[in-house]
């Protein structure tokens, strides 16, 4: 991994474990821990409403992958999509 | 003077502004996302629009008027599109010519629905298109004739 990359994981897994506050449980029993919040998301560009979306370093879910299921808080949840920036991974879930 | 499309829909606002389920939430331009509070909703614009020139520089004019109505709700959603459709239809006609502005009328053209499921609850629109003939002098965009 390039020094920069590295870096960046460090600092992204470092302040996850400051904000984390939920565990995502995938199949297989793995368990990541997410910063688990609503996002804002409108529709047809006019009803707004919320999205719930799990937030954890990239390598860490490297796994996950869109239609997946996990729980979070006892809550059934599939992945709707998943998102990649810089070095952090937001998984949009759909209520199961 | 405003473009008489301007005058039409600010009239097409006032029309529908007071409806049972709508109230004043009536928009006659571009609107931020509501949430719940402000919802449900109409959203009126002019789209594409016909224009037929004439003797003695008149121009018929027939421009696509749409009425959307925005809703959220986890029960009875379509319901709830239905009874805005409903309501509209009915201040629609009731308008008449809008003040003399469309001599014919609102004419009912097309009634669309559409729904998402991205959000916290279901929301949907329905999209009700009428006809709104008019009639201008080349050059004069904002006097009917």
């Amino acid at each position: 991994m390039p020094r920069f990359a590295a870096a960046m994981n460090r600092v992204n897994t470092a302040v996850q474990q400051h904000l984390a506050n939920a565990t995502a449980l995938f199949d297989g029993g793995i368990g990541v821990d997410v910063l688990f919040s609503n996002a804002p998301r409108d529709a047809f560009n006019l009803v707004a409403g919320t999205v719930p979306i799990a937030q954890a370093p990239t390598p860490a879910l490297d796994f996950v992958r869109a239609g997946d299921a996990l729980r979070i808080d006892g809550i059934a949840y599939t992945v709707a999509e998943r998102n990649d920036d810089a070095g952090m991974t937001t998984l949009i879930l759909e209520a199961a | 003077m405003p473009h008489v499309r301007t005058q039409i829909r600010d009239a097409v606002v006032a029309a529908l502004t007071g409806l049972t389920t709508t109230g004043a939430r009536v928009h006659g331009a571009y609107a931020r996302p509501k949430g719940a509070a402000a919802l449900p909703m109409l959203v009126v614009g002019l789209g594409p629009e016909e224009v037929e020139q004439g003797a003695q520089r008149t121009q018929s004019r027939q421009a696509e008027l749409l009425v959307s109505g925005y809703a959220k709700a986890t029960d009875n959603l379509d319901d709830t599109l239905e009874t805005l459709l409903a309501e509209v239809e009915s201040a629609a006609a009731a308008a008449g010519t809008l003040g003399g502005l469309v001599p014919g009328g609102l004419v009912l053209r097309r009634i669309d629905k559409d729904f998402s499921t991205d959000l916290d609850q279901p929301a949907g629109v329905i999209e009700i298109a009428f006809t709104a003939g008019y009639h201008t002098r080349a050059g004069q965009p904002g006097a009917i004739i």
